[in-house]
């Protein structure tokens, strides 16, 4: 907004004209890895940079370990994840595979995990730690404090808002946990934008390089392929597609676990899986520019395991899991309405994209070399960053992100099938509304159940929330009409509701997702973890009525510009000393104040706006403004 | 006659009719709830609308109204951003598929596919082609190297099929829009429903595709 306040009476030494009304905010871009996670910020050049930490790594270790006295800190980053194999079941990785999970879904993660999980209040997993249990929300948002320590420190000041990235792919729980763990962690989460999509921005495809390209996003435990349009600085997501649970740790896996076969070891401890799973991984990074190398191990009575691994054999190992990446990319360039040929370029995103054979992987099923200009480990960070500076209105190049849903999302009925109310690809934010009918008379209550997935079969989808709805009159059966519209917003997360027609009975209710947190859950995580929370509520409280008193000023400095003529002199000083008031009180720290001066405003302007409705109606009466007709 | 002015929401001036921003104060307004989706594109209401310039002023709306350009305003202006770009997204899905814009005009005219309308098409020439089509598909081998050159063919026909439908639909509804002939809106149902019969096979098509990815 760049509307500027004339308002200061001569003489004044203030020149309220000369201050923009939006200063320019500190905001950072945060990409919440399975493996690394990272925080950038736009300079003020307006190009993003990753932060760095005091040893200069801009790369942190997305690792956090809980020390076993309950009154120490818990360690994070490097250091944390030096302690995974001494500390092997008090050290957490890779927690982004467990967000928005239950137990259920993670068996197979379970067994390969040297940590205890369990079942949490609101269904999604916990991990137990010196008897303790720590949820996955909790273990990101340690990650994210450190980013924004970090950041705060490099930047000098409170950061007051955040751009978090998330797998395209993730569904709706995984979105609200990430969401949650950002509130967990003091920040205020401006939006979570898809990590392609950030991608995208930092790829510099704006600069002038307008058609359709495709963006491989291989990370550590995710894997996603958008195919994005660029046009008239717009880039408009056509489709996506993924594997969340899919990625460059299952390369390590591949290797470890054929390690530990070799060994012989039928029970291998916790801190051998660890062991072998820091090997795997350095030979995989070996093997991204030698033809082979060898890792030495110890286990049991401390006998050496010595193995040289050659790029062939490890390419072998993991080409099942590489080939997995192509059915999600044929369906996304489908679902595109466009073939291979048509794409101008195709972006590589993720660590694991350095592994050679996920690279002639890509180029042979896209028919042409991917580009890697950008750092692939810091281009999704960047990325958020600008996202965060187009959103905080301090940028105004115009470029404008559209983002589509994942996942169809629909709701069961009879015979355990799914209806779909949102097609995957719809682009968001979305409202679909649907009507659904009592089956049996008398009926006054019915069962909903949220789902999300592509396939026919309750079963086979994931099942996102159950709610009831109720107070339906009784009728004969098919009579009632329930609409049911779901919502989804530009985080891509869902709010459904339900309303019974025929009566108009207002029967409205919010869900939230099966697995994410319960209320008591989130309510005991914010207490033990905010300890300066009434001064962040105070902080939020003065936004908010900033915000609005700067529309405030704008509406009246528009509205004097344009009708000024109908108050005498006396009149537009009135108006003009309430509005300095009002003006006065944002500088202040009160946001009563503010809200006070803004009721005052209005009230002293009233007659005014009475005048100028006059004025429209007399107008619009003799046909003054013709053009106005039609 | 013209409707009086309503007051501006923040600014509290007179706005002479329905728009989208404040003539004084540029503040974003209340979605316009007697606006159909030609005229949130302000475009002609028709059956054969320039997708391309749907396209284009899709993203032009989209600057305007996203959610993203009112992230720092109040909620009142981030509440009315994000209704007009749900109601936008509603109306750019509708208008880019023959289909969904051919039911939005059947809707719009007062038409409902179903009452009075039965939802499958009853032309017995027509299901017989149907029939012989859809037993082509089971009887497709996915197994065979030919079978995805197979659905090919079966696709070109389909869809050449919906293009002589969409054509038909086109002049009837052209009809309803030049001369105001309700009548061609209500023969233009039984077109819709064998568009919509042909759709339908297609995405059988897609589904039986995938399983050959």
């Amino acid at each position: 907004m760049d509307v500027l306040l004339d308002i200061a009476e001569p003489g004044q030494s203030l020149k309220p004209h000369e201050i923009r009304m939006e200063q320019q905010r500190r905001v950072v871009g945060i990409d919440l890895g399975t493996t690394y996670s990272l925080v950038s910020a736009v300079n003020s050049e307006g190009i993003p940079a990753c932060i760095p930490d005091e040893s200069g790594s801009v790369s942190l270790p997305s690792v956090v370990h809980y020390p076993d006295q309950a009154d120490r800190e818990p360690i994070i980053g490097q250091a944390a994840r030096e302690m995974m194999i001494s500390h092997p079941t008090s050290t957490i990785a890779s927690a982004k595979r467990f967000m928005g999970r239950g137990l259920a879904d993670l068996h197979e993660e379970a067994a390969r995990t040297p940590f205890i999980l369990e079942e949490g209040e609101g269904g999604m997993v916990q991990i137990r730690i010196h008897n303790q249990p720590i949820s996955p929300v909790g273990v990101s948002a340690e990650i994210l404090k450190s980013l924004k320590n970090r950041a705060e420190e490099a930047l000098g000041g409170e950061i007051s808002g955040a751009v978090i990235t998330v797998p395209a792919y993730f569904d709706d729980a995984q979105r609200q946990a990430t969401k949650d763990a950002g509130r967990l962690a003091g920040l205020e989460v401006l939006r979570l934008v898809n990590e392609p999509t950030a991608a995208a921005l930092a790829y510099g495809l704006d600069q002038g390089r307008e058609g359709m390209y495709a963006i491989y996003d291989l990370g550590g435990g995710t894997f996603d392929i958008s195919i994005l349009k660029l046009t008239q600085g717009v880039f408009q997501v056509m489709s996506t597609g993924g594997n969340s649970a899919l990625g460059g740790d299952d390369f390590d896996h591949c290797l470890a676990d054929l390690f530990i076969q070799e060994m012989g070891e039928k029970n291998p401890s916790a801190s051998l899986i660890q062991g072998c799973k820091k090997a795997a991984r350095w030979l995989k990074e070996q093997l991204t520019d030698k033809e082979q190398a060898s890792i030495t191990l110890t286990h049991g009575e401390g006998e050496a395991y010595q193995r040289t691994v050659t790029r062939a054999e490890f390419d072998g190992l993991i080409n099942k899991l590489i080939r997995a990446t192509g059915l999600p990319c044929r369906r996304a360039l489908k679902d595109a309405g466009i073939t291979a040929d048509e794409l101008k370029g195709v972006v590589l995103v993720g660590g694991s994209t350095r592994v050679p054979a996920v690279r002639a992987f890509v180029a042979e099923l896209f028919k042409q070399e991917p580009l890697i200009d950008v750092d692939p480990d810091q281009v999704v960070a960047l990325g958020a960053a600008y996202q965060a500076d187009l959103l905080s209105g301090n940028r105004r190049d115009g470029l404008l992100l559209l983002d589509v849903s994942p996942l169809s999302l629909g709701i069961e009925t009879m015979g355990e099938l799914v209806e779909k109310i949102i097609p995957r690809n719809s682009p968001i934010p979305t409202a679909r509304a649907q009507e659904f009918t009592t089956f049996k008379d008398g009926q006054t209550a019915m069962a909903i159940h949220v789902v999300q997935g592509e396939r026919e079969l309750v079963s086979q989808c994931r099942s996102l929330a159950r709610f009831e709805l109720r107070g339906i009159p009784p009728m004969t059966a098919g009579a009632a009409r329930i609409r049911v519209t779901f919502q989804v917003d530009a985080d891509g997360l869902l709010t459904v509701s339900a309303r019974e027609e025929t009566t108009k009975m207002e029967q409205s209710v919010m869900v939230k997702p099966a697995y994410g947190l319960s209320d008591g859950e989130i309510e005991t995580m914010l207490r033990d973890a905010i300890n300066h929370g009434a001064e962040d509520m105070r902080i939020r409280l003065f936004n908010e009525a900033k915000v609005d008193a700067d529309r405030v000023l704008a509406a009246s400095g528009a509205a004097l510009k344009q009708d000024g003529d109908l108050l005498n002199e006396a009149e537009t000083k009135k108006v003009k000393a309430a509005m300095l008031r009002l003006w006065e009180t944002t500088q202040g720290k009160d946001h009563e104040a503010i809200n006070q001066s803004i009721r005052e405003l209005d009230r002293d302007t009233t007659f005014f706006a009475q005048r100028r409705m006059d004025r429209g109606v007399q107008s619009t009466m003799t046909g003054r403004r013709v053009e106005d007709f039609s | 006659m013209n409707p009086a002015p309503q007051p501006c929401w923040s600014c509290r001036g007179p706005i002479p009719k329905p728009v989208p921003f404040c003539p004084t104060c540029q503040t974003i307004q209340p979605l316009d709830p007697n606006l159909d989706f030609f005229g949130l594109f302000m475009i002609k209401p028709g059956y054969q609308i320039d997708r391309g310039q749907v396209e284009s002023l899709y993203r032009q709306l989209q600057q305007q109204f996203h959610p993203d350009r009112f992230a720092t305003k109040s909620p009142k202006e981030r509440r009315y951003s994000l209704e007009h770009v749900t109601r936008l997204n509603e109306a750019y899905r509708t208008l880019k598929d023959p289909l969904t814009l051919a039911l939005y005009i059947l809707q719009q005219g007062g038409v409902t596919m179903d009452e009075g309308h039965p939802t499958t098409p009853t032309d017995p020439a027509f299901l017989m082609e149907a029939m012989e089509l859809r037993e082509g598909l089971e009887e497709l081998d996915l197994n065979t190297d030919g079978a995805s050159d197979a659905l090919d063919a079966m696709r070109k026909e389909v869809q050449g099929r919906c293009k002589r439908e969409i054509d038909g639909l086109s002049a009837l509804f052209d009809d309803y829009f030049s001369n105001n002939n309700q009548a061609a809106l209500e023969s233009a149902a039984a077109g819709v429903n064998r568009l919509r019969y042909h759709n339908r096979f297609l995405e059988e098509l897609d589904q039986r595709e995938e399983s050959l990815f």
